[in-house]
């Protein structure tokens, strides 16, 4: 776990000294949220209706952006091979990528809340602990896809296109689940239903976080 | 002419073809309220046990790879992966032909159709990465990606399904088959697993075909230089 930290506290302190991706994505974020009020019908309650959906495709899509972005900083200068040769364990190495990507989607994503919250006229504090469950528990089913995947498009010719082909159909279970969850936490729903969709998320992520760490070293061997 | 077993597997399968489309065009009953749209069915279902089995063979032929790292496990993971496409595009052309007249629309998000276009869109992309990186590392992405994408379907047909369905259950929930459409729907679906199997085959035999002028094309470059 020692690397896996190391690796997680490397790229933390990168973006401490640039903010560069969280600051991109809330922006990105942003923009989008505003963009998606466009496509209904002004005075129509289609956006609200919408706005779980609307703010998980939100992440999705900046998630995106924010695994190109760390990738294509560690490869500037062969700092991957640098990171392969390390004297660690590869799961390691996808462990420390996983959770320094987590970490980054959830600051911005905690900077979005508000504003989602007040573009959408929904109450930020209101089930907000429920919400969040959802949310961190389908990030971390979306950063084992996505650092696996990262791995496996990295020497793909035209990968800023090939990654979201392959990773958003493969995160649908996760996009499910969130919207899902997220949509009962905002609507006041039963716990017991939020709770089933918190568990089938936690699944998901095992499965998805075992899987990752088993192939991850198979794809960056050379 | 000598019958060799190159040439009886496809033969097998004319027949078959041959045979399936009697059945289902003479021999199946119509159905009472849906009529001869129906029949689109036999193919149909094939299809999707063709798609499906292709699917299999693309991830127990990436297991394969990975465990043994030899490029005929990887060239039949794309051949196969390749028939899987083509069949599933089948699967969802039939679908809505027969969806239009029944449900009175192409397309419904039913949990079904939901996770077989999923299935295309995963297979499709494992094709798109295929192309994208050459050599060994393609290959390891791909087995990579196969066997992710193979996991995913399970896991995306229960979390859509969680949801609502109004697809027909024909096998599962003992939704009325006639006694007289199991033979129709038995042979085509045995032709077109067969006919799964003749494809990938010739598909195999050309990737290794071409891998091989390339390793002769490098030996060639090699001795002249």
């Amino acid at each position: 776990m020692k690397a896996a930290y190391a690796i997680f506290r490397k790229d933390l302190l990168l973006e401490l000294r640039g903010k560069e991706i969280v600051i991109t994505l809330t922006v990105f974020a942003f923009l989008v949220l505003t963009v998606f009020s466009f496509s209904a019908v002004p005075g129509s309650t289609a956006p609200r209706e919408m706005a779980p959906g609307i703010l998980w495709i939100t992440f999705l899509f900046a998630g995106i952006l924010g695994l190109g972005r760390a990738f294509d900083r560690e490869r500037e200068n062969g700092c991957f091979t640098g990171l392969l040769l390390a004297p660690c364990d590869r799961m390691q190495v996808y462990w420390g990528k996983c959770l320094s990507t987590l970490v980054l989607l959830m600051i911005f994503q905690a900077i979005l809340w508000p504003i989602f919250g007040i573009l959408y006229r929904y109450s930020p504090i209101k089930g907000v602990g429920v919400a969040w469950a959802g949310i961190v528990l389908g990030d971390i089913g979306f950063v084992a896809l996505g650092v696996i995947l990262s791995a496996v498009t990295i020497h793909a010719r035209g990968r800023e296109i090939i990654l979201p082909l392959l990773l958003l159909p493969l995160s649908l279970p996760v996009l499910v689940g969130g919207v899902r969850v997220l949509t009962l936490a905002l609507g006041g729903g039963s716990g017991d239903q939020a709770l089933t969709w918190i568990g089938r998320l936690a699944a998901f992520d095992v499965i998805f976080l075992v899987l990752g760490s088993v192939l991850f070293p198979l794809v960056v061997e050379e | 002419m000598k019958l060799n077993s190159d040439k009886i597997l496809p033969i097998l399968t004319l027949i078959a073809m041959i045979a399936s489309l009697a059945a289902v065009l003479l021999l199946a009953p119509t159905e009472k309220t849906m009529g001869d749209v129906q029949r689109i069915f036999y193919f149909h279902l094939a299809c999707a046990a063709a798609a499906f089995v292709s699917f299999t063979c693309v991830f127990i032929a990436s297991i394969g790879f990975i465990l043994r790292r030899e490029t005929v496990w990887d060239h039949l993971a794309a051949s196969a992966a390749e028939v899987g496409v083509l069949f599933t595009t089948l699967v969802l052309v039939t679908g809505p032909l027969w969806a239009r007249p029944v449900w009175g629309q192409w397309w419904v998000w039913d949990p079904r159709l939901t996770t077989t276009l999923i299935l295309w869109f995963l297979y499709t992309g494992y094709l798109v990465l295929r192309r994208a990186i050459p050599g060994y590392r393609g290959a390891m992405a791909g087995a990579v990606f196969a066997i992710l994408a193979y996991v995913d379907v399970p896991v995306v047909y229960f979390s859509v399904s969680w949801w609502r369905g109004i697809h027909p259950q024909v096998l599962r929930g003992g939704g009325g088959l006639d006694p007289g459409m199991v033979f129709p729907l038995l042979i085509s679906v045995t032709a077109l697993l067969l006919l799964s199997g003749v494809l990938i085959r010739e598909r195999l035999n050309l990737a290794n075909a071409a891998d091989c002028v390339d390793r002769i094309a490098v030996a060639l470059e090699d001795m002249e230089s």
